[in-house]
């Protein structure tokens, strides 16, 4: 069941009514039953074995933690626990990439063995106080709405106000509503017809040549961004809707200046786990300690305590490649490639300023940012040719094409001829019959406008750094219900669902 | 007296939030209204043009209570019988209820529509379709969906889809919510709103100009078939058989006069005893049966000229004969009114007949051209 199932929205409909209706300190319970019937219905069910036994182990050994005074014993339960996690993780995973059956592998692996590590660690480090009830507990590891894509959740920061009693409130419904609803435009609309264009392009690199190569992987870019984080918007509106908060997994990532910021700004969740989890505890190991006072007494303060931070970061990358999945495409496009771009950020950067001082410019002016931040979208389009791209040579082999033949003629133009064309000699109807790239002409027009709304709203939202549904919701009632009647419609009318279409599945679903 | 206060501000208080909390309320479920409002218009401007679309939209614009009879069927029950000319010679107003290739089970539900807002002194069912298996009636959900997807937005629509989206359908047409819901499969079809047409379909409510009768002057000549006399009863598709004894029990429940009957056609022979067993159930329980197989004289059947697609559908020389036939039979066997003898003109139909006049006028030369042409009707692969 996905998410943009009309039965999971039926579904959650009842939901919603149930979870307002019974008293609040029930409320979890409705989640918890809720979660269980999602995850019955989505896979197979004997599968739910896997998450309901990490949660198991968790609450097992989070109480031996707490109630061991040993820190040796302590230490040894949080390493098996998080050792068992990971084995499981690992080994089903590894399965997944020597094409044994997705039958086998639990909904939202990653992301629920995710949350459990770090919860299991805030506990030992005294973090966090660990779940006395095993039912709660997991409730909160297979919350349904996160529990496929994320965004992975720390029990620290949820459980402060997921248990509690949750009055309905007549605004956070709306708000929720209004978010699944963008998140639906972004997925059905955008991503979806996105979805047609790049398959088609990225299938057959050889047929695109010259600039077309880059605008597929152009496309693709905008399709992973309008895919995955139309699902998490989805996915915070329906917790919206049950007063839940969960945490943004995207900050307006293609304004990001820097590469490492742009990872602060995508998948936000997962930066963030990685870097408390993997990144700083290596830091800390014994072996990069000693690296880092190795390379200091032979470069420098400052050089030695960089290259041993290039060093962690290197294992920080590798791991998010990895996590992506076990193909040389994923570790390059979403690791190490990543890892690359930021070392060189790093490297460059004072370099560049004595450079900008020199000749005068000032390093905050609006037109560097700007550059930098069309820099920094390029080098994230590069990684994401790796990422979409068959093999690694495939990649290679589809950018040299890309260089080789710059000047030939883009696919842009020649569709906007033949637009024209159609709509002058053919009419309206005879354009929609015309397809390009398993697209037609209709399809090729709401794909655009649909990404340019979501150009504009993400500039009011980086310009006022306020939220568009507070902005409508200052408008009178006429305006606001106008303007939400319309975009619903927009949606209904222009979104690829129904028995014509096969909605792809979420990218991120797949992790 | 404090604790009258009290109590009285107490009730102020309750009446308060009572308020509040319908002032609240008020706005989404206005925003909920007119979101179903609009949806309903949009589905009904976006379901897909043609005949059917139209017939149906011109059954719910006819005056309530101004039908006499209501003819429930497939193609031929708006191929061989043309409601104009019925009108305009016998004073009878007819109306078709049809879809191509109807499955039988929409009959029941068919009748429950018509009832809605008619009192049909007469139903008369074309049993084509009765001899059809499940199997081949469901293997295009079009079939289905041009009678489910024609109907307003009712329970007994709901009702109609229950039974024939059962589990035995191997539709690749989608869940069955996208019946219930036909948006989800019409949604795409929002280009289509270039057509005034259906703009202007939003209430489901238009005049048909042809009173839901489909005109064709395609040719497609068949030898004479020659007619089974006396077959052997056959067992009906179990289906079939159902949907047979629940419209039966439902004309029963309505206590409705009917007339079962079959139009002209090139009869597979193995159907012939279908239909005795289906003329012996209707006839058993006091309905009527009428072959027009058994009078291509008196019809002045000519199969060489009268048929659109190889005795199939008739084509307009042919529609008006059975027409006529029909006309001759509902008039001696049925104690219908006769409309001509109204006082009141009716407009609506009135046009309609002249319409079907002058088209026929031009039917019958395009089809005698054809004729000397060769040009037949080429089926489609």
């Amino acid at each position: 069941m996905n998410l943009t199932d009309f039965y999971f929205l039926c579904a959650f409909a009842v939901i919603l009514v149930i979870y307002y209706l019974v008293p609040g300190k029930c409320q979890w319970g409705v989640i918890l039953v809720s979660s269980i019937a999602y995850y019955l219905l989505s896979g197979h069910p004997v599968l739910i074995l896997y998450p309901v036994m990490s949660i198991v182990i968790c609450y097992a050994s989070t109480r031996f933690i707490t109630e061991n005074e040993e820190p040796k014993k302590k230490k040894a339960a949080l390493i098996i626990t998080i050792i068992l996690l990971l084995a499981v993780l690992i080994t089903l995973k590894y399965l997944r990439f020597i094409n044994v059956s997705e039958l086998l592998i639990p909904l939202g692996l990653s992301y629920y063995t995710f949350t459990l590590i770090g919860y299991v660690t805030d506990v030992y480090n005294g973090i966090t106080e660990p779940q006395g009830n095993m039912l709660k507990l997991l409730a909160f590891g297979m919350y349904f709405p996160a529990l496929v894509s994320g965004p992975i959740m720390q029990y620290r920061e949820i459980s402060k106000t997921f248990y509690d009693r949750h009055e309905f409130d007549l605004k956070e419904l709306t708000y929720g509503f209004q978010r699944m609803l963008w998140g639906f435009f972004k997925k059905l609309v955008i991503a979806d017809r996105l979805n047609d264009v790049v398959s088609v392009m990225f299938a057959d690199p050889n047929t695109f040549s010259g600039r077309n190569v880059f605008w597929a992987i152009l496309l693709f870019t905008i399709q992973l961004y309008s895919d995955f984080s139309g699902l998490m918007d989805i996915v915070l509106g329906i917790s919206q809707c049950l007063g839940i908060t969960l945490p943004e997994n995207f900050k307006l990532p293609f304004w990001a200046p820097t590469v490492s910021e742009y990872w602060r700004r995508w998948h936000v969740t997962l930066g963030a786990w990685f870097r408390e989890y993997v990144f700083y505890p290596v830091l800390r190991t014994k072996a990069f300690a000693g690296l880092q006072t190795t390379l200091k007494n032979r470069l420098g303060k400052k050089s030695g305590k960089q290259l041993s931070t290039f060093a962690a970061m290197f294992v920080l990358w590798l791991t998010v490649g990895l996590w992506h999945g076990g193909k040389l495409t994923y570790v390059l496009g979403s690791g190490l490639l990543h890892w690359l771009f930021i070392v060189l950020e790093e490297s460059f950067k004072d370099p560049f300023a004595r450079l900008w001082n020199r000749m005068k410019v000032d390093p905050d002016s609006t037109w560097l940012k700007c550059v930098r931040v069309v820099r920094t979208f390029l080098l994230v389009n590069l990684g994401n040719a790796f990422f979409r791209s068959a093999s690694v040579p495939a990649a290679f082999k589809m950018l040299k094409s890309g260089f080789r033949n710059l000047g030939s003629e883009t696919i842009m133009p020649w569709l906007v001829r033949n637009l024209l064309e159609g709509m002058s000699e053919r009419g309206i109807r005879a354009v929609s019959d015309s397809t390009i790239l398993s697209l037609n002409y209709i399809d090729l027009g709401i794909m655009t406008f649909g990404i340019l709304v979501m150009l504009v709203i993400s500039i009011i939202k980086a310009k006022t750094g306020t939220d568009v549904r507070d902005r409508i919701a200052r408008h009178n009632i006429a305006f606001r219900y106008a303007l939400w009647m319309a975009f619903l419609f927009f949606v209904i009318l222009t979104a690829n669902y129904g028995p014509e279409y096969s909605s792809a599945e979420f990218i991120y679903q797949g992790f | 007296m404090i604790r009258r206060k009290q109590i009285k501000m107490n009730a102020k208080d309750v009446s308060t939030g009572n308020k509040s909390i319908i002032k609240a309320c008020l706005g989404p479920v206005t925003f909920v209204v007119i979101f179903v409002i609009l949806l309903t218009m949009i589905t009904y401007m976006m379901r897909p043009s043609g005949d059917t679309k139209n017939r149906f939209m011109g059954f719910y614009a006819e005056p309530r209570n101004s039908l006499d009879v209501i003819m429930i069927g497939s193609s031929p029950t708006y191929s061989s019988c043309v409601m104009p000319e019925l009108y305009g010679e016998y004073g009878i107003k007819a109306y078709p209820l049809a879809s191509n290739v109807q499955r039988p089970m929409a009959g029941k539900y068919l009748v429950r529509e018509a009832d809605k807002t008619q009192s049909p002194q007469l139903y008369m069912f074309e049993m084509r379709m009765y001899t059809g298996t499940e199997e081949s009636l469901t293997i295009n959900m079009g079939y289905t969906r041009e009678v489910t997807d024609n109907m307003k937005y009712s329970f007994n629509r709901i009702a109609c889809i229950n039974a024939m989206v059962h589990r035995d359908v191997n539709s690749e047409d989608g869940k069955k919510y996208t019946y219930y819901f036909d948006i989800f499969k019409y949604h795409s079809n929002w280009i289509s709103l270039i057509n005034l047409d259906q703009v202007t379909s939003l209430t489901y409510v238009k005049k048909d100009p042809y009173k839901g009768y489909k005109i064709t002057d395609k040719v497609g000549p068949v030898d004479t078939p020659s007619i089974m006399t006396d077959p052997a009863p056959a067992e009906l598709d179990p289906y079939q058989a159902k949907a047979l004894y629940d419209l039966l029990d439902e004309l029963d429940r309505q206590e409705a006069d009917a007339l079962f009957y079959l139009a002209p056609y090139d009869m597979p022979p193995e159907d012939a005893g279908k239909f005795e067993t289906i003329k012996n159930i209707v006839e058993s329980r006091g309905y009527d049966w009428l072959d027009m197989n058994h009078h291509y004289d008196e019809i002045g059947m000519d199969f060489s000229r009268d048929f659109s697609d190889y005795g199939i559908h008739t084509n307009a020389i042919g529609a008006r004969k059975c027409t006529i036939f029909l006309g001759e039979y509902l008039r001696d066997h049925y104690d219908l009114p006769d409309h001509l003898a109204d006082d009141a003109a009716d407009e609506s139909w009135d046009a309609a007949y002249a319409n079907w006049q002058d088209e026929y006028e031009k039917a019958v030369v395009e089809i005698d051209r054809r004729i000397e042409a060769g040009d037949f009707f080429e089926i489609e692969e």
